[in-house]
């Protein structure tokens, strides 16, 4: 099998993953309109996402591992901040700029900071240099996403 | 070519930025899971501190109040959250194999992929509409660009 191929699981795990971003959206904005805020909303579906994740990490043994976040540089802890940003910049932004622009400056970001840091190989992950083929491929990711955004 | 509105320029800034963020967010909690030496307790402390985050910005900005309507809602609502921790864990546990790229490559087609067939059912309330050809070649694309970024 060439090299290329085998991490398939992984990725069939993730377009799982998306699958349920994208129930989770329209959910996270119901609840929203329920509550008539939808920062609150986004607070709420982030706490309970903790306390899933909290039970689920106690009841499979990982709960030792939370002493380590004494051990563990600072600044990894604050990733949640940039998720938490992300959301709060979702639900200021699309109001303001409208869902294609608001995207496509989102998707752009997140792309190229992706093509970027896989080119940096950050944190002791893999290196995977930029290509010719790479760059097509957010070309192909970002139109896509934005067309079915129009 | 058509001037963008001035005004338009700061929200277009902090939304490009907010993407940078998601982009180094995976890879941050990634570093963390090994750090930690569990993939599940670094994406556990990447909600909570999120989660706190926005709780504080939710009481800034005086919207406490609508916090306290969580009671009266259907709980089938409230396990959006639910998803998006599975999404955090899957990002954080992907990264190393197959790298940054190609993940949000494939959490982009799930998505996409997914909307298509939820918006074709109106599913929460949402405004139905209806699977098109455009839609599909832009789902086409984003699976395009995912096995590109494999080669």
């Amino acid at each position: 099998m060439p090299t290329s191929l085998m991490p398939l699981f992984p990725v069939f795990v993730i377009v799982l993953a998306g699958g349920m971003a994208a129930l989770q959206a329209p959910m996270n904005a119901a609840l929203g309109r329920s509550l008539n805020s939808a920062t609150a909303a986004a607070t709420i579906s982030f706490g309970v996402g903790f306390l899933g994740l909290l039970v689920l990490s106690l009841v499979l043994g990982d709960g030792r591992s939370f002493a380590r976040t004494t051990q563990v540089d600072g600044w990894l802890l604050l990733g949640g901040l940039l998720g938490a940003f992300y959301v709060w910049a979702i639900l200021w932004s699309i109001p303001v700029l409208g869902i294609v622009t608001a995207v496509s400056a989102m998707i752009l970001g997140q792309l190229l900071v992706a093509l970027t840091l896989d080119a940096m190989g950050p944190f002791g992950l893999p290196v995977h240099e930029v290509s010719g083929t790479r760059i097509l491929a957010v070309v192909l990711v970002a139109g896509g996403v934005i067309l079915s955004r129009m | 070519m058509t001037q963008l509105p001035a005004s338009l320029l700061l929200p277009i800034l902090v939304v490009f930025v907010a993407g940078i963020g998601f982009g180094i967010q995976a890879p941050m909690n990634a570093a963390l899971g090994k750090g930690l030496g569990s993939g599940l307790a670094a994406a556990t402390v990447s909600f909570g501190v999120g989660f706190v985050a926005l709780l504080v910005l939710t009481l800034v900005a005086g919207q406490g109040a609508p916090l306290l309507g969580i009671a009266g809602q259907p709980a089938l609502l409230l396990i959006g959250g639910l998803f998006g921790a599975f999404v955090v864990w899957s990002m954080l546990w992907s990264v190393p194999t197959i790298g940054i790229l190609t993940a949000f490559a494939a959490l982009l087609l799930g998505q996409l992929s997914a909307a298509l067939v939820l918006d074709a059912l109106g599913a929460f309330g949402t405004p139905v509409s209806p699977i098109t050809p455009k839609r599909i070649l832009a789902v086409a694309l984003v699976a395009g660009g995912l096995v590109l970024s494999r080669l």
